[in-house]
């Protein structure tokens, strides 16, 4: 028979053996023998993940969920495969910088933010809060069924019907209390170590190890015949049946749900990041914590599935709450050590959590929520009070007291209801939101404070509305029409359905909504904002914290003298603490240093540190400016700075540069209208000479038929004579037409050129041939030489349009050649990769200043008044269009009365 | 340096490895209700593949060296920096 004083007095002495433990191990630590520094003890520490909330409550969710319960210990195995990276990477961080909590690594990773480390606090106490509850209720029901025994009766009314002073949770809370004061705010630590806790938490992590193993090992093997045995007699149970699959326990989506959860939780549950991070004192213990904590989960799971279906099978009409399957099994087969012993076992994991989480919980207070403000508040005067270690442990103490006090009221408030069955997941969810600006955070520079804070505020508010406040409305605090209908009756609020968004439990509902926002505000806000000073320099600091120091390089401006610094310390640390701190960097640095001394960058960021260990970052950074008048920076930021304003000077060099080709552009825009204005004036006066040329013949035409038709009586001869005339005067109207329209094209550029390659030898025969009628019919004598090459080459021409030009140069030499001796010779040959034609005549020659203008249109060397035109005045300027067409030139040597020579050269044709 | 970075990629597949062989689809292949020796073979594939993870992880981890040449001089140093501050506490 277990008596009731037995049980107490079990409590009672195991609770006492945890202080002497804790004692011990901070003794050692004071002696500098640490105890603590190895990595099985790390190990064990991390292990306080396994809460009581595992310890009862995986067997409740195995008996009704089957394997669903599984994704809470593998999540975290998956974590720390990755451990290697991501807690050393931490822990890095977290040394170099004297991270003391979650919220002051959050914080201090954006630019030591005040704002930010208070939400990160209201967050985390918010959401671990109940929790904690959790916790104390799990102690005060097993100790009141265990009170019960050997009767295994269900407890209906939870702790409600209780006295307060008949409460177990009450004294278990004051006892934790009293624990953690004592252990967790024995002084003010520069590095926040609780080496006594730690021990203790560890010691923990083994007695509910072994105890959960020990009622494991009696269910599967005491009561029934091993594994195989529960599992096939659970087999032949319908409705347990159903448990044997994923499908019918949960189903995939929360499977992964929980799995990205406890992957989360193992290291942002402020507790763990306690353990994990703030308490390690040597990274190499990591190497084997990576194994031995997956390992310790293992171990304390393989049992839960047999006590599971061994309850369920032992207890088949559902009277006793599968929650404590793992008390009342022994209880019922009447094994009074083992039920004692599976007690203990719920109480060390209640309480290593509860105590974790109270340290934890109450320097994130002290650091990051009440000191920044108090220290804000310059009508206390605080920066000025001599010592403030006493003020903030005394607000450690506080909040310690003011958690277990709040967990104890949330026990008696909702008691056994819905809330606190699932409230382990709902902070696992909380503590999810602490997951994207930290993991961002380490790998990427770009987050800013504004995106973190805007990030976390929205996950937090929407975790509130999908997860808090529906636990309320299903403890019946508010309407449960809330949760069925949405607020007012909206549909698209629901809380479990928000957005109309359906078919999600309401954990995996809630995570995909509050990381939706969270990740997506913080990634949307840190790109369109930008990153101060001190962001970037924490940024630099926390992503890069594997490169050779940046501490090495600090520039510094300031003006504090040592003394100073030193005294600003003191008044955190303790006069001892601080000399300590003092001599140890003298000797690190190798010399002395006198208080009158100006504080170079080294002291003041030791300095900084020393107080960030102390009272966190945020609140560190609030001092230390009070104190020195000047940013830190170090080179990092320096060279970004620099950086920056290089970047301006670019910017405005490029502006210069920009300025420059514009004003280049003007002056080319005036070239091009000056030029446009003469074309325009050109213009005109083509089409005035134009309008010229064509009336001199029409007038010669309008005149002889005037004549003709008013003579009816001319002779036949003159008419005919007249009539001559006038075709002949058409026949010149016509060809000017005819050029005046295709240089109008060629100009257009509407000419369709035919270019191909060819030999230019028949070209130049077939305009020979074409000419050859003027100087046979002609009365004058001209005689035609010719001294064209064997070998010509190639060209790349249109062949008509290349006739036409040297028909052109051949007409033009015929008419202004020696009338009473005339010679025209034609040349081709192949010259320098040219293709050179040449035609001369024996005429009058042209004036050197005459050569340019012979090109232009309707110019003709000599009297126009006087002398009837020979031409159009338009061949020579198509001829000019035509061959730069081809890619030559143009051109004529004379002299006046030497004849002249008009050639033309062609570029030889590439071989294609 | 070529051994830690063994151990860093080593670790990566291991974890990618992890994440498939315990979420669907390939779950979804032990996802029924048979047995394999008495034990419902969706616990028996679990807990083996979990403990096989375990065993390979200790073994990438346990035999990798304990010091790298590269970090081991800013580990020590950190180390020394830390010991340094527990006789503080």
């Amino acid at each position: 028979m277990l008596q009731g004083w037995v049980i107490v007095a079990t409590a009672v002495l195991y609770l006492c053996v945890l202080f002497a433990i804790a004692y011990w191990g901070d003794r050692r630590a004071d002696q500098n023998r640490s105890i603590i520094s190895n990595p099985y003890i790390y190990a064990l520490s991390i292990a306080v993940y396994c809460t009581s909330w595992t310890f009862y409550g995986s067997v409740g969710r195995a008996a009704s969920n089957g394997v669903g319960f599984l994704p809470i210990y593998l999540g975290p195995t998956l974590t720390f495969i990755l451990g290697w990276f991501l807690l050393r990477k931490m822990i890095r961080i977290s040394k170099v910088n004297r991270i003391t909590s979650i919220a002051d690594f959050i914080a201090s990773r954006y630019g030591k933010s005040a704002m930010l480390s208070g939400l990160v606090t209201i967050i985390a106490v918010v959401g671990i809060m109940p929790y904690i509850s959790l916790q104390l209720k799990a102690v005060s029901t097993s100790f009141t069924m265990l009170m019960q025994y050997p009767w295994v009766a269900p407890i209906s009314s939870g702790s409600q019907g209780v006295s307060i002073f008949a409460d177990t949770a009450l004294y278990v809370a004051i006892f934790l209390g009293m624990f953690a004061i004592l252990f967790g705010t024995r002084h003010i630590d520069a590095s926040e170590h609780h080496e006594g806790m730690v021990l203790a938490v560890a010691f923990e992590s083994v007695v509910k190890l072994l105890a959960f193993l020990a009622v494991g090992i009696f269910v599967t093997f005491g009561m029934y015949d091993g594994f195989g045995d529960i599992f096939e007699k659970a087999r032949a149970s319908e409705e347990l049946a159903s448990h044997f699959t994923i499908e019918g326990s949960g189903g995939y989506t929360s499977w992964v749900t929980l799995t990205l959860l406890s992957m989360a939780a193992i290291i942002f549950l402020p507790r763990q990041f306690q353990v994990a991070i703030v308490e390690c004192v040597n990274e190499q213990h990591l190497k084997k914590a990576i194994w031995l904590v997956p390992l310790y989960l293992f171990l304390i799971n393989i049992f839960v599935l047999p006590i599971a279906f061994g309850g369920l099978l032992r207890f088949p009409d559902g009277t006793v709450h599968a929650d404590t399957f793992v008390l009342t099994l022994p209880m019922a087969e009447n094994q009074e050590a083992l039920a004692l012993f599976a007690f203990i076992g719920g109480l060390s994991a209640a309480t290593a959590m509860i105590i974790v989480a109270t340290v934890a919980l109450s320097t994130m207070v002290s650091n990051d929520l009440v000191m920044p403000v108090l220290l804000r508040i310059n009508k206390l005067h605080l920066s000025e009070r001599a010592d403030l270690s006493g003020l903030i442990l005394t607000i450690r103490r506080c909040t310690i007291a003011f958690l277990l006090l709040l967990g104890y009221v949330y026990v008696r408030l909702i008691g056994d209801s819905y809330a606190l069955v699932s409230i382990g997941l709902v902070s696992f969810a909380a503590a999810a939101q602490f997951a994207p600006p930290i993991l961002a955070g380490m790998y990427w520079k770009g987050g800013t404070r504004s995106g973190a804070f805007a990030g976390l505020a929205a996950g937090f508010i929407v975790w509130a509305y999908t997860l808090l406040i529906p636990s309320f409305a299903r403890s019946g605090w508010i309407p449960e029409s809330f949760l069925a209908d949405g607020p007012f009756g909206i549909e698209l609020l629901k809380p479990y359905s928000l957005f109309g968004l359906p078919g999600l439990d309401p954990i995996s509902h809630a995570l995909f909504w509050t990381l939706f926002f969270n990740v997506g505000l913080f990634v949307l806000v840190s790109l369109w904002t930008t990153r101060s000073v001190i962001e970037r320099s924490q940024a630099n600091q926390f992503v890069d914290v594997f490169r050779k120091t940046s501490e090495g390089h600090r520039v510094w401006r300031g003006n504090a003298a040592v003394g100073e610094i030193k005294q600003l310390v003191a008044r955190f640390v303790g006069e001892v603490r601080m000399r300590d701190a003092f001599e140890r960097y003298e000797v690190s640095v190798g010399r002395r240093l006198a208080n009158e001394d100006l504080a170079d960058a080294g002291i003041v960021a030791y300095g900084e540190r020393q107080l960030a260990g102390a009272i966190g970052a945020a609140s560190a950074r609030i001092m230390i400016a009070s104190v020195v008048r000047e940013e830190v920076h170090d080179i990092d930021e320096m060279m970004e700075m620099l950086d920056e304003a290089s970047q301006v000077i670019e910017y405005s060099r490029r502006l210069e540069q920009k300025s420059r080709e514009l004003q280049i552009a003007t002056d080319d825009l005036k070239a091009a209208n000056k030029r446009l204005k003469e074309l325009d004036r050109l213009k005109d006066g083509f089409i005035s000479t134009v309008s010229h040329e064509l009336r001199t013949p029409l007038t010669s035409i309008r005149s002889f038929a005037e004549i003709i038709f008013d003579n009816p009586e001319m002779p036949d001869q003159q008419r005919s004579e007249f009539v001559d005339i006038i075709v002949k005067e058409s026949e010149r109207l016509t060809r000017l037409i005819d050029d005046i329209l295709d240089i109008a094209k060629m100009e257009a550029g509407e000419i369709d050129w035919q270019l191909r390659v060819m030999d230019p030898k028949p070209i130049i025969q077939a305009a020979l041939n074409a000419t050859s009628g003027p100087f046979q019919k002609d009365d004058r004598k001209i005689r035609l030489e010719t001294d064209i090459a064997e070998a010509l080459p190639q060209v790349n021409v249109d062949s008509d349009r290349l006739t036409q030009v040297i028909v052109n140069l051949i007409s033009n030499a015929v008419k202004f050649c020696d009338r009473e001796d005339g010679v025209v010779s034609v040349s081709a040959q192949h010259k320098d990769g040219m293709l050179v034609v040449r035609v001369t005549d024996n005429g009058i020659g042209i004036a050197p200043e005459d050569h340019a203008k012979v090109f232009q249109r309707f110019q003709q060397v000599g009297n126009t008044l006087t002398e009837k035109p020979k031409g159009t005045g338009l061949g020579l300027p198509i001829c000019v269009e035509i061959v730069k067409y081809f890619g030559g030139t143009i051109g004529v040597e004379s002299a006046l009365g030497e004849g002249a020579t008009f050639w033309f050269s062609i570029p030889e044709a590439k071989e294609a | 340096m070529s051994s830690i970075r063994h151990l860093s990629e080593r670790l990566i597949a291991l974890f990618l490895l992890a994440v498939l062989l315990l979420n669907p689809p390939l779950l979804r292949i032990f996802d029924h209700a048979s047995s394999v020796m008495q034990i419902p073979t969706l616990y028996l594939y679990l807990f083996s593949v979990w403990g096989l993870l375990i065993v390979l992880l200790a073994l990438i981890t346990e035999l990798a060296p304990t010091e790298t040449e590269d970090e081991s001089t800013e580990g020590v140093a950190l180390q020394s920096q830390q010991s340094g501050d527990l006789t503080e506490g």
